[in-house]
């Protein structure tokens, strides 16, 4: 049976949604493609330049966005097909951000980013949290892009490793607190599985990691949320199935 | 890169930077500053401002179809930490950027996103195979053109995977749908150690004051506020004081793994 949540999160409305979404992001491109291929005349860029480059970009692009296929895998399972085309297709957060603010919303809600621990209430807190939280990023990156060049010289700019640092160290906070709702919480009521997914999970990453590094082929890393999700799944479910909860 | 940069004029007969433009720089120049650029903003500006009003459709939807509102103070305790934690990387990453992607690489990241893991690549590998010379004008509209292509192609692979994953879920066997029920713990747990593999002193601090937050009976929600604002201040304290201060950081806000 299909859960609610996730039926409305799939519904025809939302797919409609999710067009109008990436829609936009498509209209976008063609009037720059317009402006941009005329002023490639206009420089005296040679002819066949535009769709030299259109097929280069093709091929160039196609590797990088098939990584995002294993994030659309988990995004896909966490929140349906068309919310994941929403974000992955016009959203501008990395998965780990999609997955903050989900986990977040869920939290907030009182409810778990589960198939059977998700409601609609908290589906509804993770849609507005995840426009909230991208907005800021189309105001600074969009509306006010014009004004980027004359900004790059702001205290801003200055001490950029300062600023990711302080940055990573909050989402670190973030992430840490799960700790609690996926290790520690469960725990209370004598479940075991979850726990032992979180901590798996996190074995996973860091063998994965490590191993990546050892082996010196970085691109091993485009697999790691694959893996650690798989490994926590499998060990989640053995260890439900073993002490029949 | 694609910033056109003054006192570099282009070099065309130069055998690397083949598919440069015959045309004098200041020419070619002026042509991107007085009118590429006002009417990349022309366009860019208003479809900004429109995605505002279309990021809150799917929310919208659910209060309208099926009057769903979870209370804005609900919804406020979920954004304030993500806001606490992007603060500053809303200006940073679009300023850092900008420098790379140019004019129209910018907007339609900050738009579409994947700027470092599929924009910035892309943008790269292009204008070098066109042999293009970075920071020239010719690289501000052959990497545009490029991050334009890049969004079309992007549009279409994500829509195939959205629907063959979906069609996918629904055909598998319950037992590994039930274990979808483990996701979240999973990629929570990996995501900790994968951005705190970075700095895994402060992981340790976050995790280790998280429990003693949660068993001091702290309530679930303000755990996460006062987390947050005690890592800011703490990594901001310590780089002062130039303890444990990392060689590289890299931002896991728009950063994909």
């Amino acid at each position: 049976m299909e859960l609610e949540w996730l039926k409305v999160l799939s519904s025809p409305g939302m797919w409609i949604i999710a067009f109008i979404t990436v829609g936009n992001s498509i209209i976008q491109t063609l009037l720059f493609f317009r402006v941009s291929k005329k002023t490639a005349v206009q420089i005296g860029l040679k002819k066949e330049v535009v769709g030299n480059t259109i097929k280069t970009a093709f091929v160039s692009a196609f590797g990088p966005a098939m990584s995002s296929f294993i994030g659309m895998v988990v995004l896909v399972a966490a929140l349906g097909g068309a919310v994941a085309f929403i974000r992955e297709g016009a959203g501008i957060g990395s998965i780990i951000f999609e997955f903050a603010i989900a986990g977040a919303g869920a939290n907030a809600a009182g409810a778990t980013l589960s198939r059977e621990g998700m409601t609609l209430t908290a589906a509804a807190v993770i849609l507005w949290g995840m426009a909230l939280t991208c907005v800021p990023w189309v105001i600074t990156g969009g509306v006010c892009a014009r004004w980027l060049p004359k900004l790059k010289d702001s205290f801003l700019s200055k001490k950029p490793q300062l600023m990711t640092l302080v940055s990573t160290a909050a989402m670190i906070g973030m992430f840490g607190k799960f700790s609690i709702d996926y290790a520690v919480q469960p725990l209370k009521t004598g479940s075991f599985a979850t726990p032992f997914a979180f901590l798996s999970g996190a074995i996973a990453s860091f063998l994965w990691v490590k191993l990546a590094d050892k082996l010196q082929k970085p691109a091993l890393k485009q697999y790691l949320m694959l893996v650690m999700v798989a490994v926590g799944m499998i060990v989640g479910q053995t260890i439900r199935s073993l002490t029949g909860q | 890169m694609t910033q056109p940069i003054e006192n570099t004029p282009s070099t065309p007969d130069s055998s690397k930077f083949f598919g440069m433009s015959p045309l004098p720089y200041e020419e070619k120049l002026k042509i991107i500053q007085n009118e590429y650029s006002p009417k990349i903003h022309k366009i860019g500006i208003p479809i900004a401002i429109i995605h505002i009003f279309i990021m809150f459709l799917p929310a919208i939807y659910l209060l309208a179809a099926y009057g769903v509102w979870p209370g804005g103070g609900t919804i406020l305790n979920a954004v304030v930490p993500l806001w606490a934690v992007l603060g500053v990387i809303y200006f940073i990453e679009p300023l850092q950027y900008y420098l790379a992607l140019g004019t129209v690489g910018t907007y339609v990241t900050f738009l579409a996103g994947n700027g470092p893991n599929v924009r910035l690549p892309t943008a790269v590998a292009t204008t070098e195979v066109m042999g293009i010379e970075p920071g020239s004008p010719e690289a501000e509209v052959v990497a545009g053109i490029s991050i334009i292509a890049s969004q079309w192609l992007m549009a279409i692979l994500i829509l195939i995977a959205a629907l063959s994953i979906t069609w996918v879920i629904g055909i598998l066997p319950p037992v590994i749908v039930k274990a979808f029920d483990f996701l979240a713990p999973a990629l929570f747990g990996g995501m900790l150690v994968y951005v705190g593999m970075q700095q895994w002193r402060y992981m340790a601090i976050a995790v280790a004051a998280s429990i003693l937050l949660y068993f001091a009976g702290v309530p679930s929600i303000l755990i996460t506020i006062l987390l947050v604002f005690f890592m800011i201040a703490l990594s901001y304290y310590f780089y002062r004081k130039g303890i444990w201060v990392p060689k590289k950081i890299v931002s896991a806000a728009t950063e994909d793994v």
